[in-house]
């Protein structure tokens, strides 16, 4: 590719080639002028032909680094290093190049860049540092790789594919670590095992009480009712294994929030703290990753695998992106463009990815203006009715004089009769060129190159391609899929035209409904069911799962049920009166304001009726807060 | 503190080159001088030190306009009764070679040291995914090599060379279109056989034998870089190359298609998508607007037509 260094110079130089061909009176100039040609052609020569060489024999080998060591997924909140190793496998080499990691999205990054003299054999590293502030799915999708020659005439950018996602683990909670560093119990239960305040077959002490009838002889304490003189036997505590299942709302409305601060990877890091500090109490802990249609099961289990992998299902779920739904085309061929330029720049290119001409003229039979030209078309055939001639004879004799000569009341006649296929001809013409005409030739091209780049990659036929243009349903679907794989986040529009929230999901409640129920039938007494979700938006049909938890109410389980709250949305609704002449961005914002707090009562005392407690985590809110939360619902003496 | 630009001659990779751009431009200023006069030799000189000292990226271009300008009017003064009258044997002259040679360095070297505090590749990401903080690269200096200024002269040695052969080729070649092959070598400007109208003019000898050259050149060059360009192809561009041809072939044929599935299928609507995300589409104002024009244009070819006609 030239630059437009080397096209001025191209036109100098042959601007002293004219000069030195016709009008110099020594041969200098034409000596300049090619010789300048010459010095180009060489470049570019050397340029193209080590390119050529080297392009397409690069190998991108990427790990990640957590404390020195390779990992295969990294915590959030630790920073970690990003190593990239480029290795040449040409036999040229490329003197220039400037590589370019990728990072993932909004992640900003000063350092991932370098330039280097790539030669054939010798592998360079790219390095920098990264740091995940919570939970989620890191996406690399490849290095960019710019080469030029030294001068800067020639220039070519291509982009090595390599896509790898990373998992962004919870982090290992301080909660939870600073939980199991305290030592409560001189001697601790055994795995899975809690003492609780009731009478039962375990191996600890309780109460001492007076023997009633049909009290197994080997309960009789008998030092004891040696000394009251009286038969006293043992009570002995209970042992009761709790087991404690998270339920993790993944749909559509939990997603929608800031990259690292959304309610859903707010609820999957203090979910993650739970799991981990109830499991550093050895419970065992289960998970329950719901949406709007299905929900995902990891059955309770107390090993550290299970752990991992439970971290890793929360992880996914927290990298989850917000499905924008029905969007604009434009919107989103708008988005879709410069990411497929800059991933797949071999692809949109001109020289592959053409853009005939015909391709945006606009067909008059495709609209209602063909009647009126085919009207006009066929107007000169009333030329065959004597009345159509009567007319024309009468426009001739009224508009011209009776001393034209006859050639040139001819020309006149021919003209009255031309003049409806010259207007249709000019209707036809200015119909067709608006195409030409921006923005509707900018988003033509945009639709069809970004139509045959998504027919290349599933392999489609050309139809596909026309389709793309031609459907906007499922053109937008298509592109909706190309920016969640490559993880670009399109903007939400939260309401529609009639204030209605356009996440609210219904749906999601039967989901999580029947998934506590069957929660609750495989269960044993005694369980905890924690369920994280956002149910402000549909405090109103909550009628499945309030019956679900009176369930497992019913089963003597618990269900503790906690809602993620904006951080800058205030508890109780304010008691300061409105300030005259309010400004609409903040009425908006007191009206919405109002909504969730009111969502949040109505949840609450729709569950309540249920048995079921309903919570609230701010943003900042410690693990150990609903830790304790958790202990109090238990009503258990884990720690005395 | 030193100020920026200074600090940037302090690289010894740039004062290298800045050395080599002053150097150049001292020999084409005794060359012009040599030739010309004082003004032929101070005033491109002069625009080049300024490129080379202060970075202005036009002033390469605005050299060579100087430069050429003196080279057809020596004195700086406009004289086009001025011919061309040694044309034959006029290759490989010192002064030529040494001009042609220095201004190859100059701009080497100019262009280089721009590539070194300037801008070295064009600044190509999308808008949308361009960051504040982005700015042009810039090569730095420990990317220089070993040899490459010695690499830089042996490419211009060459070029010269070549322009030598060129010119030689250009200047002793005469056209004779009634002749196979129709060049032959003539070492004699023969104005007999012109006047004849059995050869061309020297000019448009030149002008065909420079665009035949370059043709030949870029032809053959392009031709070879596009077989290897589609041997290497990758699969996805080949697939592409193949799926772009048929949809261009069959494009009609397609449209057609889809409009029966439009006509067949209700039409597409955003159930829940906000007006507010819709891109203003092309309306029926702008078809109307676009009508009255067009019949405003055919009354006034009418009335046109009509007053032509009208003519007494």
């Amino acid at each position: 590719m030239l630059t437009a260094r080397s096209t001025i110079l191209i036109l100098a130089a042959v601007f002293l080639l004219i000069v030195g061909v016709f009008y110099a009176v020594s041969a200098s100039v034409y000596l300049l002028g090619i010789s300048l040609l010459a010095l180009l052609f060489i470049e570019y020569a050397i340029f193209a032909v080590r390119y050529r060489r080297t392009a397409d024999r690069i190998e991108v080998n990427r790990v990640l680094l957590q404390s020195g060591r390779v990992v295969p997924a990294v915590w959030a909140g630790t920073k970690f290093t990003v190593r990239v190793t480029i290795t040449s496998h040409g036999s040229a080499r490329l003197p220039y190049v400037l590589l370019e990691d990728r990072p993932p999205e909004a992640y900003t990054t000063s350092d991932n860049a370098r330039t280097l003299d790539l030669r054939p054999g010798v592998p360079e590293v790219v390095e920098y540092e990264l740091q995940s502030q919570g939970p989620g799915i890191l996406r690399f999708e490849g290095v960019q790789v710019r080469v030029s020659d030294l001068m800067g005439f020639f220039y070519h950018r291509f982009f090595l594919r390599e896509p790898v996602e990373y998992l962004v683990l919870p982090p290992l909670t301080d909660g939870e670590g600073k939980h199991r560093g305290i030592k409560r119990f001189n001697s601790l239960p055994p795995p899975g095992v809690h003492r609780l305040r009731r009478a039962g077959s375990g191996s600890e002490l309780l109460d001492l009480r007076d023997y009633r009838a049909g009290d197994p002889p080997k309960m009789i304490a008998w030092k004891a009712s040696a000394r009251r003189d009286k038969l006293i036997v043992k009570e002995l505590e209970n042992d009761v294994p709790v087991r404690c299942v998270l339920f993790l709302d993944a749909s559509n409305g939990a997603r929608i929030g800031p990259p690292e601060n959304s309610p859903l990877v707010r609820m999957a890091d203090v979910a993650a703290g739970v799991a981990q500090a109830a499991a550093a109490d050895r419970d065992i802990v289960g998970l329950t990753v719901f949406d709007d249609e299905a929900a995902e099961v990891t059955q309770p289990a107390r090993t550290r695998i299970h752990m991992i992998r439970m971290l890793r299902k929360l992880a996914e779920a927290a990298g989850r992106l917000p499905d924008p739904g029905p969007t604009d085309p434009d919107l989103l061929a708008r988005y879709a463009h410069p990411v497929a330029q800059h991933l797949y720049p071999e692809l949109i290119a001109r020289s592959v990815n053409s853009r005939p001409l015909g391709l945006f003229w606009i067909p008059i039979a495709d609209s209602r203006w063909f009647l009126l030209v085919l009207a006009l078309l066929f107007a000169p055939a009333l030329l065959f009715r004597s009345e159509g001639i009567e007319i024309v004879a009468q426009a001739v004799t009224t508009l011209g004089e009776p001393s034209w000569s006859p050639f040139r009341k001819l020309l006149l006649a021919i003209g009255i009769v031309a003049f409806p296929l010259i207007l249709a001809g000019l209707i036809w013409f200015l119909h067709g060129v608006r195409g030409f005409l921006a923005p509707r030739s900018v988003r033509t091209s945009k639709r069809k190159q970004l139509g045959a780049l998504f027919a290349t990659m599933d392999s489609d036929t050309p139809a596909a391609v026309e389709r793309y243009l031609a459907d906007d349903s499922f053109f937008g679907a298509r592109a909706t899929r190309f920016l969640t794989e490559h993880r670009v986040r399109l903007p939400l529009i939260l309401h529609d035209a009639n204030g209605q929230y356009r996440f609210r999901s219904e749906a999601k409640v039967a989901v999580l409904a029947n998934a506590l129920t069957r929660a609750v039938g495989r269960a044993r007494d005694n369980e905890l069911y924690v369920i994280f979700a956002d149910l402000t938006e549909v405090a109103d049909s909550l009628e499945p799962l309030i019956k679900a938890a009176k369930v497992a109410r019913a089963r003597h389980n618990r269900v503790l049920v906690i809602i993620p709250w904006p951080a800058d949305v205030p508890v109780e609704p304010s008691l300061e009166p409105e300030k005259p002449g309010v400004k609409l961005g903040s009425l908006v914002r007191s009206v919405l304001v109002a909504r969730q707090q009111r969502g949040f009562k109505a949840v609450r005392s729709a569950l309540a009726k249920s048995g079921a407690s309903v919570v609230r985590f701010e943003d900042g809110d410690p693990v150990q807060l609903v830790l304790d939360r958790l202990d109090r619902i238990r009503g258990v003496r884990v720690r005395r | 503190m030193t100020p920026p630009r200074l600090n940037e001659f302090r690289d010894p990779a740039a004062r290298n080159y800045l050395v080599l751009g002053l150097a150049a431009v001292l020999v084409i200023s005794a060359v012009l001088f040599v030739q010309g006069g004082l003004i032929a030799a101070i005033i491109p000189a002069a625009v080049a030190a300024l490129g080379l000292l202060l970075r202005w990226t036009a002033m390469p271009i605005v050299f060579l306009v100087t430069l050429s300008y003196f080279l057809v009017f020596p004195y700086g003064i406009p004289d086009l009764s001025r011919r061309f009258d040694d044309i034959y044997g006029s290759h490989l002259r010192v002064l030529d070679i040494a001009l042609v040679g220095s201004v190859l360095a100059y701009l080497a070297a100019q262009y280089r040291l721009y590539s070194l505090v300037h801008q070295s590749m064009p600044f190509d990401m999308p808008s949308r995914l361009r960051k504040k903080s982005d700015r042009s690269p810039v090569r730095p200096g420990e990317n220089i090599a070993d040899g490459e200024v010695g690499r830089m002269f042996a490419t211009i040695g060459l070029c010269v060379f070549l322009g030598q052969i060129a010119w030689f080729f250009v200047s002793e070649t005469t056209i004779n279109f009634l002749n196979f092959p129709p060049f032959e070598i003539s070492h004699v400007y023969d104005p007999i056989r012109l006047w004849r109208g059995v050869g061309l003019s020297p000019e448009y000898t030149r002008f065909l034998l420079t665009a035949g050259l370059c043709a030949v050149v870029a032809f053959a060059f392009g031709l070879a870089l596009r077989y290897w360009r589609l041997v290497r192809l990758s699969r996805d561009e080949a697939r592409m190359i193949l799926l772009d041809t048929e949809w261009s072939d069959a494009r009609r044929e397609l449209n057609r298609q889809e409009k029966w599935r439009a006509w067949a299928l209700p039409k597409f609507k955003l159930p829940n998508a906000p007006k507010s995300i819709r891109t203003a589409k092309v309306g029926c104002g702008k078809g109307c607007l676009i009508l009255l024009v067009g019949i405003a244009a055919c009354v006034l070819f009418w009335c046109v037509l009509y007053r032509f006609i009208g003519l007494k």
